[in-house]
């Protein structure tokens, strides 16, 4: 259970890994990748409403025109306003954190439940006596339950 | 008026410190009378701070321009409606009504949730002193929304305008009363603690509470995401923004605390796991409220400008230490009661659920505060944007669906691989199915695919619940299907009303699927009599057309919407500018139907009278809402008082009360 958990989330992780295909972009996908400089909270150069993205995104479409790539208007936003302009943080040195604290933490939260489980699963129960577990929720169970149900509350 | 206001603010601090003193005391020297006087002052505290809020919502309706506050969010034009909303607007009258509500709430409780809590009593109370007395402190010190200007202002500056929209009037009170009622469960659980009682009446007392303050900021969240869709005006719902994320922290922590507890109430287990998620999800809805209004985010500037931060930061600081400090000395005392049968069963699907839930909190928690933590370290701005967590997000979501999906299907207890194999084998099949036809259909994008098929594994399963019950009920009883399944849903509200929530959530992941993988924008500067193509919507733009209205001027675009070629109504986008504000407010056309929804949106136009235009198709956008309604709705089922049972001798078996909250 717990390598298979593992297996799933470093493909999940790898999936994530993996930067989009190199087709000729849009400038819908590279705006998306851009904080606009308008000062609104956040927003994508490609969704802001502001005059500022606007204008962004036609510099963008006559750049593409021109034949530069996706990477190569982002490295010049870049250039123009530093880091901070790109939506997706950077992957390299400090700036891995973001993207590897939190799966880090599912991972090691998860193989510590699956140890948990299993332990706990192994440890005798305190003096209880099961009736005969595992009757599911099968359709006699859970007639069975109705009929109950039925007798004691039904008006 | 206003002073009186200020006065009663002042009542309110001397009542919380004598609750919290006089409970403590009490508690101390067992002293019921003392604890009794505690809870009075509480009462007291709820009514000196509801005659404050009228106070200060008389100060808006007269326009009393003398208040810092009132000039501040209002106008003499400003419509009665909005005019009364002004006072969550602020930041001085939100932190009043958080205190409101928070008042009022702990009122209610201490009257009426406090039988059989015994020994925790004192400790409940002084804990919602604490906090109200917390509250009432930011007020009466730091942020005093009855504050005189010098010279009384002539005009007030007016609400901004995006907050003019009713969608806007509801939701910061929605949210913020959903973070102020989670201080009740909190102070339950820390009485609890305190007192050594730590059996499940802590959280059978709070139930409701909980779940009213769920609902509170489901319906906050949900009402926040529909206005800025319709009135922000950028073609999305979601921007992943920090006040956004503040408010889906407690949320997920909340959700898995409604999930954990049952395992409580049935096992007498996750008892120190419980304590856990409450206490986090209240230093959550604080935090929510430091981060709206401390403006920590924007910049570390505007942090130490204002008092406000540090006295949250060190609240935050304060309740976090003593709660999990209690919870360390306590651990002895909250050893389970049982033990796991098996590690395939309902029980270990509940801890995953809550395992993912958790982590996702994380997870945004990690992007909302990077920004800050990566300049401190590094020195360098960075942005942390929606494709960060759209991508780290997604993961989760399907595991969180799937699981919403399985858990109903493994057993209690104990799943052996053949009812195991017997439960999944239909729902797996129908799943596959319907996963083909959507791939048939052109749903081609791996992620999108995985997360629809997820969905509809949920409403299966989900849909299999309702129809096996009603099936055997009107066997048994020889009623009608609809009559069983009426009965079946109010004999017991608390695990249909689950599936209903878990139907929504579904039903709300279809829209998000469909709304972020398959939205069509084209923009284009278009003459008039031009038109505009998105798809297979054609728009015919006739003409700028400026009006002059009651408060504001505005620019409408009249435009004609045609769908292959066929009329399909008018659009009128529009950019209205206000008196009392810079920017003009931007208001979309959206023409819904459950397939899509054309979006257009009037970004300004030229000189010649040409208008530039941004024309979107998204998919699917009203299951958000319909999906979000219904989540609301299964909510309001499971709140619903359960019926009263007899008292029986065959002790039901523990399979007939399982699931949901």
């Amino acid at each position: 259970m717990r390598r298979r958990m593992a297996v799933v989330l470093s493909c999940l992780l790898a999936a994530l890994a993996v930067p989009a295909a190199a087709s000729p972009a849009t400038v819908e996908e590279v705006a998306s990748n851009l904080i606009c400089p308008c000062g609104c909270d956040n927003m994508l150069v490609s969704s802001c409403v502001c005059g500022t993205a606007t204008q962004i995104r036609s510099e963008i479409d006559s750049k593409l025109a021109a034949g530069m790539t996706a990477e190569q208007i982002w490295d010049e936003f870049v250039r123009r306003y530093g880091r901070e302009a790109l939506a997706t943080p950077p992957a390299d040195g400090f700036h891995l954190t973001v993207w590897i604290l939190p799966f880090l933490a599912a991972l090691t939260a998860g193989w510590m439940l699956a140890r948990i489980l299993r332990r706990w699963a192994a440890a005798p129960a305190p003096g209880e006596s099961s009736p005969e577990p595992g009757t599911g929720i099968e359709d006699g169970e859970l007639l069975r339950r109705m009929q109950e149900e039925l007798r004691q509350f039904q008006r | 008026m206003p002073d009186l206001g200020f006065y009663l603010l002042l009542i309110g601090f001397l009542l919380a410190a004598h609750a919290l003193a006089a409970s403590l005391l009490g508690g101390w020297r067992r002293r019921p009378e003392l604890v009794a006087s505690g809870k009075r002052a509480l009462v007291a505290l709820a009514v000196a701070l509801a005659l404050s809020s009228a106070a200060l919502v008389s100060a808006l309706v007269t326009r009393d321009f003398s208040v810092a506050y009132v000039a501040r969010h209002t106008d003499s034009h400003l419509p009665m409606f909005y005019t009364v909303s002004a006072f969550w607007a602020g930041q001085e009258g939100s932190l009043l009504f958080w205190a409101l509500v928070l008042a009022v709430a702990s009122a209610l409780a201490v009257r009426f949730n406090l039988r059989g809590l015994g020994p925790a009593t004192p400790y409940v109370v002084a804990t919602l002193a604490g906090v109200n007395l917390f509250f009432a402190v930011l007020l009466v010190f730091a942020a005093n929304p009855f504050e005189r200007l010098l010279v009384t202002a002539a005009e007030g500056s007016g609400l901004n305008p995006l907050l003019r929209n009713p969608g806007m009037v509801f939701h910061p009170p929605l949210v913020l009363a959903g973070y102020a009622t989670f201080a009740i469960p909190f102070a339950f659980a820390i009485g609890s603690m305190a007192s050594r009682r730590l059996d499940t009446s802590w959280i059978r007392a709070t139930r409701r509470w909980t779940l009213s303050a769920w609902f509170s900021l489901t319906a906050g969240i949900l009402l926040g995401a529909e206005w800025a869709y319709k009135v922000l005006g950028w073609g999305g719902y979601w921007a992943w923004d920090p006040v956004e994320n503040a408010s889906l922290l407690p949320w997920l922590t909340a959700t898995a605390y409604l999930h954990s507890v049952m395992i409580q109430e049935k096992k007498g287990m996750l008892k120190i796991w419980n304590l856990v998620l409450i206490i986090l999800t209240f230093e959550l809805a604080v935090f929510g409220t430091f981060l709206t209004r401390s403006g920590i985010l924007s910049s570390v500037h505007s942090f130490s400008g204002s008092s406000l931060g540090p006295m949250f930061f060190g609240f935050l600081l304060a309740t976090a230490a003593l709660s999990f400090g209690l919870l360390w000395r306590r651990r002895t005392l909250l050893r389970s009661e049982n033990r796991l049968e098996a590690v395939l069963s309902r029980e270990s699907s509940f801890l995953f659920n809550n395992l993912v839930l958790v982590a996702l909190a994380f997870a945004v928690l990690t992007g909302t505060m990077f920004p800050l933590i990566s300049e401190y370290v590094t020195g360098e701005k960075i942005s942390v944007g929606p494709p960060y967590y759209n991508k780290v997000a997604a993961p989760f979501g399907l595991a969180l669906l799937a699981l919403t999906g399985i858990c109903p299907l493994i057993s209690w207890r104990k799943a052996t691989w053949r009812n195991f194999r017997n439960n999944f084998l239909w729902p797996l099949a129908a799943t596959a199915a319907g996963t083909g036809l959507l791939y048939a259909a052109g749903v081609g994008r791996p992620l999108a695919l995985g997360l629809l098929a997820a969905c509809l594994f949920v409403l299966i399963v989900t849909g299999l619940e309702f129809a096996r019950g009603a099936r055997a009920r009107s066997r048994m009883a020889g009623e009608p299907l609809p009559t069983a399944l009426r009965k079946l849903i109010a004999k017991n509200p608390r695990r249909y009303g689950g599936f209903v929530i878990h139907a929504g959530t579904a039903l709300l992941f279809v829209g998000v699927v469909g709304s972020s993988f398959y939205q069509t924008t084209v923009d284009g500067v278009v003459a008039p009599g031009g038109s505009l193509q998105a798809g297979k919507y054609t728009v015919v733009f006739q003409g700028l057309e400026p009006a002059r209205e009651a408060s504001r001027e505005s620019v409408y675009a009249n435009l004609e919407l045609r769908e292959n070629g066929a009329f399909r109504g008018v659009l009128r986008p529009a950019k209205h500018y206000y008196p009392t504000s810079d920017q003009p407010a931007t208001s979309v056309a959206i023409r819904t139907s459950p397939v899509e929804d054309v979006y257009v949106i009037l970004q300004g136009w030229e000189r010649n009278g040409a208008a530039r235009l941004r024309v979107m198709v998204n998919p699917l956008t009203l299951w958000i809402w319909a999906g979000g309604g219904l989540m609301l709705l299964g909510t309001l089922v499971v709140i619903w008082p359960e019926p009263k049972r007899a008292p029986v001798a065959v002790e039901v078996p523990e399979e007939v009360v399982c699931d949901a909250a």
